[in-house]
């Protein structure tokens, strides 16, 4: 008599925080995107996990070490057509991983320059404007400056509306900033960039990493 | 009295068999090894770990041996200490190379046992398995059953547009 058939387990055989243990390994998004269309289990895991809880449209992380391992993979976003995906602003890394701004914001900076997607408001200035600077970098002709960018007060029209999210986003923060702090103050503040290591001049990829 | 590097322990599987082994090794548990602190004799009572079986149970020991002389881990190296899927080095590699049902035995049981590079590893092995693959590949990989309903399955799609090739 011949063995029945494997019987598909429902669901995965971990409990939830260790699933999510496994998630955090994953160094491309695409893998987490992908994980969330495999079971309900994997879903809500992703859903509801704090390291990917804003993915209603894009797959948010706000966990340091997840952005800190996509980043460190530069071809994370290999593949995509997109000028933007083509080529990763370190600022945007850096950005993203000390101030836990999701990456489904940076994506939808190129979704709006590419396509409407249906899943996406693109009515915000966030967007705007870190459209704006992806675009610029990506180029290679970047019409702000990385220095300007720095010198900016954190009130400027142009990154305002992105400050407010990020201090939202980072409830410690509130009360400690400042209108005419400056954005390099700001990322100084924050730990998030060492100017002393990270030249301005850096702060802009001049090639594409990996081509499309 | 034997010093500390020539202690033994006795650990009870969850099947009831007593394993004994060194101290030191045992002491990657940071479970076991607070059991110790708290017990104050080692070696002398037996130290149930309930929920692991002894085959389990000897294959984290046997991972324990091996890492025994291994730095401790401090709480500043969290972020290093998941670089890559790919940052497994070979011997620990060759160690997971188990079935499925033992590996995820070996997750569980780090976990329970407190020994954090060995979860580490086993989540690493295992998201290794998952990257780079398509929903249905993963579901084959892990055996598990598909059980969205067509219209979760549709919002999913939608929603992970962005992430495939265009």
């Amino acid at each position: 008599m011949s063995a029945p058939p494997p019987t598909a387990r429902l669901g995965f055989p971990l409990p939830a925080e260790l699933l999510e243990e496994v998630l955090l390994q994953l160094p491309h998004i695409r893998d987490i995107a992908r994980c969330k269309a495999v079971c309900r289990q994997f879903r809500d895991a992703i859903k509801t996990s704090p390291s990917f809880r804003f993915m209603p449209f894009f797959p948010f992380a706000d966990d340091k070490r997840v952005m800190k391992t996509v980043f460190s993979k530069r071809n994370l976003f290999y593949g995509q057509p997109s000028p933007f995906v083509t080529c990763i602003n370190p600022i945007f890394a850096m950005q993203v991983v000390n101030l836990r701004i999701s990456y489904g914001e940076l994506f939808g900076c190129w979704w709006t320059s590419s396509t409407d997607s249906p899943s996406y408001n693109p009515v915000t200035g966030i967007v705007r404007i870190r459209w704006q600077l992806a675009r610029d970098a990506s180029f290679g002709r970047p019409r702000i400056t990385s220095k300007k960018i720095l010198n900016m007060r954190i009130d400027h029209p142009r990154v305002r509306t992105w400050m407010d999210m990020c201090i939202r986003s980072v409830p410690k923060m509130s009360g400690e900033i400042k209108p005419e702090t400056t954005i390099r103050e700001f990322l100084e503040w924050s730990d998030v960039l060492d100017l002393d290591e990270k030249r301005a001049s850096n702060l802009f990829v001049k090639e594409p990493i990996i081509h499309a | 009295m034997a010093s500390e590097a020539e202690q033994t322990v006795k650990l009870v599987s969850s099947d009831n068999v007593e394993i004994v082994t060194e101290r030191k090794v045992a002491e990657r548990s940071m479970l076991i090894k607070n059991m110790i602190e708290d017990l104050g004799a080692p070696g002398e009572e037996p130290i149930p770990i309930m929920n692991v079986s002894e085959a389990v149970l000897r294959k984290v020991l046997e991972w324990c041996t091996h890492h025994k002389n291994d730095p401790a881990p401090s709480q500043d190296d969290d972020a290093d200490s998941r670089k890559k899927t790919t940052d497994i080095e070979d011997w620990d590699q060759k160690f997971m190379q188990v079935d499925q049902e033992m590996l995820f035995e070996i997750i569980l049981a780090a976990n329970y046992m407190d020994i954090k590079a060995l979860l580490d590893v086993g989540c690493k092995t295992v998201a290794n398995m998952i990257k780079g693959k398509s929903p249905e590949e993963i579901r084959k990989t892990f055996n598990i059953q598909n059980d969205f309903t067509p219209e979760e399955e549709d919002q999913i799609r939608r929603e992970n547009e962005w992430a495939e090739d265009r």
